[in-house]
This record gives structure tokens, sequence and C-alpha cells, in this order.
């Protein structure tokens, strides 16, 4: 009975020790499956914009394997445990209505994080909302289990859509990094906007069709094909040949429409090769599709390509020299209009379309339920 | 014996002194190879070109417009406290900064959070304004005459004349003696139009760098560079007259311009040399080829009815009955200019080109261009100047064996001034 006794007690004692240590690998285990966060929190400041709503309702921010809350105001919420609180709210500058998100969350060593972030207010922008939401919390995630720093710059050096960098620093003679701001591309900053610099090289063209047609006596001579498939057919496979276009339209017209295809596309953001090869494809698009009656020539294509790159260029660097020359007026904004039109109207789409988004960093010092209240202020 | 013992400990103590900061200096160094070779990974993505030497990383980039980044790094230790000491001179604009660090805490991994982000930032922040220019540019105000046989021009016919010149050469003032230079880091393009009503000229000039390299001078006084390397280019001179009793010389010439001419240079070797002091201020020298489109004496000066005997190579849509009076071509365009100073006001500047011009369309034709031009210039301020210039065409056309030249002059007054 003692043997029983005892051996119940032994046995008792290696359950509840095996317990204690299931419980204590099920809690490091939670810890680090969970990365030290309990949850986030969604909350929508304003309820007109349920932006953050439809980022819990569509699960976006799931991947995390974290519990994800959402809330409103008058909606009761608790979250007395490690989390990130995110907030959005209705943010309107120079006329402009854009969604401002701020990210709080505690991190190790008395250090809370704070990533603030606006993005124009526009339902086509819900893409960005969930890539920048997404890349917000990996951020706060990283932080707490390894170091804010060292995924600053793990970001910084793997994205290629941060335009601009800064870091502060506490103090000229710190070493203490109190924050960074960035300015993020919405595409990336070496590449170019292919589908605006597409529509407007149609759209240039589509002008050329309308003089092309305002001027309809000079250009019937070189009519050869029929609208319809057959016709293209033919004169798909007759090929291009040497036109005999008057020489200023051949060799200064051509090249000038040229480097407006060239223009649009530099002015996007393409290399010189690049923004060529749209040159190129202009005058694809005219010789077959604009002249669509007429044999494609030989010597256009030639002229309104690299004809077009070269000019196109030397405008390009010339506006650049007015604007960095001259002191911002009403007549070197002309100036730069006339020698660059497609810079200038590339800059004001720019300017509209809210191709870029500035996102700050914040290294707080603050003590955590500070970080709660002013999120769910 | 004491003294012995005292010397030994001195020697001793130096030693390790020596030592200590030698091993110190030695792997601060190997800190900042690290430090250097991130950053290095960072701006050779950003089209930078990079040298790391010891304690000093240099960087530079042609980017519209040219920037130099040199960074030197050194450090000091006190009282447990190691103080990097950051020297940034970018474009010329030099700014310091110094962290310091707990020994304990002086690791790579340290200086990699605390150091990097300020070292990267400055990549990111808006050219430092440089001493020298990056552009040269100039406009031009005169009146020339049209081309005479004559020097001395025997008709009143004349004509406004407006031009512009803009030089994009950043590397002038870069200071390495050796550079390769990418796509687009030179680049000169000239334009004139006569804004005459009844006759009017139009004319640019372009060249494009595609690859090549910049030369420095070692003997910093006369700042002499040289750019030599392929270019892409485009030329275009294009006389328009629009009244039927003018002729530019007795019988040569109606209706149809008797010269114009549209080269594409699709590839030209150009050697560019430029000095600040001395007698020879400038020398440049291009050979090239490429696709044209080109005029002939053949098809001018004719009749109507000779006309309808024309090769067909002469083009004519948009005039009718009448043929316009060019070709298209391959071109052979060469090209001399030398810039001389002869005193402290006045500068000549000469030039020759030549073209040669081969029929691509079936028939056996070609024409020789050759022009020369002189043109001195008083220097009345730092930024205007009188010019005058005098040229001298030549061509010589072929066509099916038949043969023709002639000869013209023009003369050119102008005020220059120079925008920067």
């Amino acid at each position: 009975m003692r043997n029983t006794t005892a051996l119940t007690c032994i046995l008792n004692k290696i359950i509840t020790t095996v317990i204690i240590l299931c419980a204590c690998i099920n809690v490091y285990a939670d810890t680090d499956s969970g990365d030290g966060y309990k949850g986030i929190l969604l909350f929508d400041s304003d309820m007109s914009h349920s932006i953050l709503g439809d980022i819990y309702e569509n699960n976006i921010l799931n991947i995390f394997g974290l519990p994800v809350l959402y809330s409103h105001p008058g909606k009761s919420h608790d979250m007395n445990t490690d989390g990130i609180i995110i907030t959005a709210s209705e943010l309107q500058e120079d006329g402009i209505k854009s969604i401002k998100f701020t990210l709080n969350t505690a991190l190790n060593k008395n250090r809370s994080l704070q990533i603030v972030w606006s993005l124009p207010e526009n339902a086509d922008n819900s893409d960005l909302y969930r890539v920048s939401l997404q890349n917000a919390v990996a951020g706060a995630i990283y932080s707490k289990k390894r170091d804010i720093h060292s995924g600053i710059m793990n970001l910084y050096t793997s994205s290629d859509k941060i335009k601009n960098f800064t870091v502060e620093y506490t103090d000229d003679e710190s070493t203490e990094i109190s924050g960074y701001t960035l300015d993020v591309s919405t595409t990336p900053v070496n590449g170019g906007k292919f589908w605006r610099t597409l529509g407007e090289i149609t759209a240039l063209n589509v002008i050329g069709e309308i003089d092309y047609y305002m001027k309809l006596d000079s250009n019937t001579d070189d009519w050869e094909y029929q609208p319809t498939f057959q016709g293209f057919s033919q004169k798909v496979a007759d090929g291009p040949e040497f036109d005999a276009n008057n020489f200023s339209t051949n060799v200064a017209g051509h090249i000038y429409s040229g480097s407006l295809y060239y223009t649009s596309a530099r002015s996007n953001g393409y290399s010189f090769f690049e923004s060529s090869l749209f040159a190129l494809g202009g005058s694809l698009m005219w010789e077959y599709f604009g002249e669509y009656k007429e044999r494609a020539s030989t010597n256009d294509m030639i002229f309104t390509t690299m004809g077009g790159a070269l000019l196109g260029e030397s405008l390009t660097q010339t506006s650049l020299f007015v604007e960095r020359s001259f002191r911002q007026s009403m007549g070197r904004d002309v100036l730069v209009f006339l020698l660059n039109p497609m810079r200038v109207v590339n800059q004001y789409l720019d300017s509209r379309s809210g191709s870029s988004y500035r996102v700050r960093i914040n290294i707080l010092p603050p003590a955590r339920e500070d970080i709660l209240h002013m999120a769910r202020k | 014996m004491k003294n012995i013992i005292i010397k030994f400990l001195s020697i001793s103590i130096i030693l390790t002194l020596f030592h200590n900061v030698y091993s110190e200096e030695a792997n601060h160094s190997s800190i900042y190879k690290l430090l250097f070779n991130d950053y290095n990974i960072i701006l050779k993505k950003n089209s930078w070109n990079t040298t790391i030497d010891g304690n000093d990383f240099f960087a530079y980039r042609y980017n519209n417009g040219y920037r130099e980044i040199i960074i030197n790094i050194s450090s000091e230790t006190k009282n447990n406290i190691v103080e990097h000491k950051i020297t940034v001179t970018d474009n010329k604009s030099v700014s310091k900064r110094s962290f310091k660090f707990l020994d304990s805490e002086n690791n790579p991994e340290n200086l990699r959070k605390i150091i990097l982000p300020y070292l990267i930032q400055i990549q990111h922040e808006p050219y430092k304004p440089v001493p020298e220019k990056m552009y040269t540019a100039s406009a031009f105000i005169g009146y020339h005459q049209f081309h005479d046989r004559y020097i001395c021009p025997r008709k009143p016919e004349g004509s406004l004349i407006l031009g512009f010149n803009l030089v994009y050469n950043p590397s002038r003032f870069s200071t390495l003696p050796t550079e390769q230079l990418a796509t687009g880091d030179y680049l000169s393009f000239f334009a004139y139009i006569s804004a005459n009503s009844r006759i009017r000229e139009h004319t640019y000039d372009i060249h494009y760098l595609l690859t090549g390299t910049k030369n420095r001078s070692s003997n910093s006084s006369d700042g002499s560079i040289e750019i030599s390397g392929i270019f892409m280019g485009l030329e275009y001179f294009r006389p328009e007259a629009n009244f039927d009793d003018f002729t530019w010389d007795e019988d040569v010439y109606e209706h149809h311009p008797h010269i114009q001419y549209f080269v594409f240079r699709t590839i030209a070797w150009e050697y560019i040399y430029e000095k600040n002091a001395g007698v020879v201020q400038a020398f440049n020298f291009m050979a090239g080829c490429g696709p044209s489109v080109n005029s002939s004496l053949n098809a001018t000066n004719i009749s109507e009815e000779e006309e309808d005997e024309l090769s067909p190579i002469f083009r004519s849509n948009f005039y009718g009955d009448r043929r316009q009076n060019f070709y298209y071509s391959v071109s052979v365009p060469l090209k001399i200019g030398l810039t001389l100073s002869l005193t402290n006001s006045i500068n000549v500047e000469t030039e020759w080109k030549s073209y040669i011009f081969f029929s691509i369309e079936g028939e056996d034709a070609f024409d020789l261009l050759n022009i020369i031009r002189i043109s001195p210039a008083y220097r009345l301020t730092e930024s205007l100047s009188a010019n005058f210039s005098w040229e001298y065409w030549h061509v010589h056309s072929m066509l099916e064996n038949e043969y023709k030249n002639n000869h013209w002059n023009r003369l050119i007054l102008a005020m220059h001034y120079n925008i920067i």
C-alpha cells in the first residue's frame, strides 16, 4: 500500500512536472509565434470612412497569426495586453482629402514605436492601404522581436520605392535615434509609369490624327489602303518604304512629334534608351494606325524614334537648365512649358495623383498605458 | 639596475600603448570597412561609382548633374568613450558630425545601426551648390547676309538671326583624373532661326554622349579636360524662301533651296578638349556616319520642263507638279574646331565641317559639302561679346555622271550673351 502511495506520488509529481513543462513550453511557444504581441486592434476614428473596417472584414492582417479586433467610436474594446493599435482618421490638406494611419505599439526597453502615414482618400488606393498596413505591422513585429534600427536598414536596402530618407537623432551629439522619415513612392523609384506614358502617347497621336484630317487635301495623295482588316493586312504585308513627303514634315515635324513621345516617357521616369523605345512605339502607332490608309514610312520611323530621342533629351536638359538657373516665376514656368510641355503635364499629374506618401517613424519613450490612451483618443 | 628597470618599464609601457593604439586603429579600420561595405551596396544600387580607400569612402554619380561625396572617418578614444568623427564633403561643401559610443558598445552592429542611416540620408539631400558650372548657356542675336559668291554681299536681303547654345558637361568640375562617362553625361545643343518673313533658315546641331571617358590634366593650373567617346547626334540645316523673285545667286536657284540637309549621326567618335589658360582654349574633332536627307545642285537651276526628266530620287508630294530637292542618303560627317585666345579680350573660333552624302535610292549620286568658318569675337564685358563670322560653303554634286559645283559666302554679325 505504501509502495502504491509512493508510486502514485511519483506519478503525480511526474504528471505535474510534465503539465508545468508543457505549460511553460506553450507559453514560450505562444510568445514566439505571437512575436511578443497579443493582438492587433484596428480603430476607425470616423465611422463614415470605414477603411480599417474593410481591412478587418477582409482578414488582411490575419497573415501575422495574431488576433485582430476592430473598433470605432461608440464601440467598447478591451486591449489590456501587449498589442498593436492602428487608428485611421480623415485628414484634409490643401483641399485634398486623405486618410491618416497611425500605428502605436510598445517595444522592449521602455520604448514605444509610432508609425504615421497618410494616403490620398481614393477607392483605387485600397491596395495601397493594404500593403502599407501590412508593411507597418510587419515592421512593428520585427522591431519588437529584434531591433527597430536593423528593421529600418533592412527595409531601406530591400525596397526600391524609397525616394527620400532622413534620420533624426535626439540631438546633434547624440547616438540615439529618435525617428526616421521616409518618402515612399507608390511605384518603384527607378521605374517608369508605363500606362500613363502609353496613354499620353496615344493622346498625342489622337491630336495628330485630328490635325491630319484637318489637312486632308495634302494627305489624300498618299492613300493606298481601305480602312478594313484586309487593307490593314495588306499594309503590314507591303512593309515600309521611304516616303516622298515634304522635307520639313519629314525631318522637322516627325522629329518634334518623336520628341513629345520621348519627353512623355522621360518625364514619367524612364531612361534615355527606354524612352527611345516609347518614341519607337509612338511612331509605330502613328505609322500603322494613325496613317492607316498610307504605306508605313521607313524614314519617318527612323527619324521619329532617334531624332525624337535626341531632340527630346536636348529639350529635357534645356528645361532642367531653366528650372535650375532661374527663380520660379510665371515667365520661367511658361518657358519650361514651351520647351518641354510633357514634363509640365507630368509634374502636374504627379502632384495630383499622390504618387508618393510620407512615413514618419517615431521612437518614443512613454509608458505603455499612455500609448493605449493616445490610441483610444 | 634601477635605471635598467625603469628603462625596461618605460619601453614596455610605450610598446604597450603603441600596440593598443595600433590595434585599436586596426580594429576600427575593420569596423569601418564593414560599414563602408554596407554603404557601398546601397550606393551601387542607386548607380553611384564608388571607391573605398581605408578610412575614406569616395562616391560620384552623374544624374542630371554631377554629385561627388567623400566621407572620411577617424576615431579617438578617451575614458572608455570612442568618438567616431565623420567628415562629409558633398560637392565641395564640408560638414562634420561625431558619434560617441561607450567602449563596450563600440561594435560593428551598433555602428551600422547608428551611423549607416546618417550616411544614407546624405545621398537623398538636395545637390549642394557648386562653384563651377555644369551647364554653360549663351544666346545670340544678330544679322546675317545670305549666301553669295562674293564675300561682300551685293544683295540687300538679310535677316535677323536668333540663336541659343547649351552645353551640359558636369564632368567639368569633377576632380578625378580619369572617369568613365555614361549615356547622357555630355550634351550640347545649338540652334538658331533667322526671322525674316520672306526667308527663313533653321539650324540645329545636337551632340549626345553614349559612352566615353574624361581625363583631367595633372597640372591643375590650366584646368584642362579631355572628353572622348562615342556620341550620337542630329544636325539640320533648312533654308526656305517664299517669294519668287529672289535668287541667291544668278540663275542658280529658283524655288528649291539650293542646299539643305539633315544628318542623323547614328554613331560618331568625338574628342573634346577644354582649357582655362593659354592660347589654345578648345579643340574638338568628330567623325561619324548615319542616315541623312540632303539636296543636290543637280536639281536646281533647271526649267520646269527639265524637271520632268529629273531622277525619281528627287521628291515631290507637296509642291504640286514641282519636285522638292532632296534624296535619302547615308552620310559621313567630319568636324574639326579650334578656339584660340589671342588676348584677354579677343578669341577666334575656327571650324571646318565636311559631309559626304551617298544616295541609297538606287541612283548613282553623291554630294560633298565643305564649310569653313572663322569667327573672331571681342569680349565687351564678362558676359557680353561682339562676334563676326565669315563662312565659306562649297558644294560638289554628282548625279549619273553629271557634275555641278557651287560656292557661297555668308556673313554674320551678332552679339553673344553668356546666360551662365
